[in-house]
């Protein structure tokens, strides 16, 4: 019982909050007003994240493929790895 | 009020897809291939495997200059056996890593089945080494 009376305050809460920014997202999505609907507020709100998904898609598209220089950088660690031992750490204590 | 109900919900809608378009185009991330025309020719096991090596490797590195800046700390503490493993480090895994450039360059000549196991047991034993050391730095930190 307690459960349910605690969604039903922060339904309210959440339902304020909508009332109070509905103004200020109006004003600052052009597309609410030319569209009217509560869909096209869901949609356009959606589409403001669009630079940022644009970007995320830039970025996880580089990752997707591993460029030729990013694969010699590789190869001259391991190369460096799997015989360089000059520094001053791997001489012995003694 | 109804109004605002819808509103929240399709708003709901919208952020849920966003995160959802998110989190697909990362989980393809995971997968990265190779650039075929790069040096390693699309050959993703021997990619994989030399970052384990560099991984091993910078272990190694750290665990040794971590000793090497408390030398006298663990001397005076009377944790000469930590000294003791890294020197035998310091002799040994050079050789490991040694053992580890020829089965890659074995595999290299004669990719297969035989060389690519090969190639990973080797590697695996320098990894156990690294686990050697880590289990030792964070003894001596306590």
């Amino acid at each position: 019982m307690s459960n349910v009376q605690t969604v039903a305050v922060d339904a309210n809460k959440f339902l304020a909050f909508v009332q109070a920014i509905l103004p200020v997202l109006e004003a600052s999505i052009p597309a609410v007003a030319a569209a009217g609907g509560p869909i096209g507020l869901g949609v356009s709100a959606a589409a403001i994240a669009l630079p940022l998904l644009i970007q995320l898609i830039q970025q996880i598209e580089a990752q997707g493929v591993i460029l030729p220089a990013d694969q010699q950088t590789r190869l001259d660690q391991v190369t460096k790895a799997l015989t360089d031992f000059t520094g001053q750490e791997w001489k012995p204590s003694v | 009020m109804k109004k605002f109900e819808t509103i929240g919900i399709a708003i709901l809608y919208g952020v849920a897809a966003t995160a959802f378009i998110v989190v697909a185009l990362a989980m393809m991330g995971c997968n990265a291939t190779l650039d075929p025309s790069g040096p390693y020719s699309g050959d993703k096991f021997l990619y994989d495997i030399d970052g384990a090596i560099i991984d091993a490797r910078q272990t190694l590195d750290g665990f040794l200059t971590w000793e090497l800046q408390n030398r006298a700390t663990l001397k005076a503490e009377g944790k000469q056996t930590v000294t003791a493993a890294a020197d035998s480090i310091r002799t040994n895994a050079p050789t490991y890593f040694g053992m580890i450039s020829t089965a890659r360059t074995a595999y290299l000549n004669a990719k297969g089945p035989g060389t690519s196991n090969a190639l990973f047991q080797s590697v695996q034993v320098i990894q156990t080494q690294t686990l050697t050391t880590k289990a030792l730095t964070n003894f001596s930190k306590l």
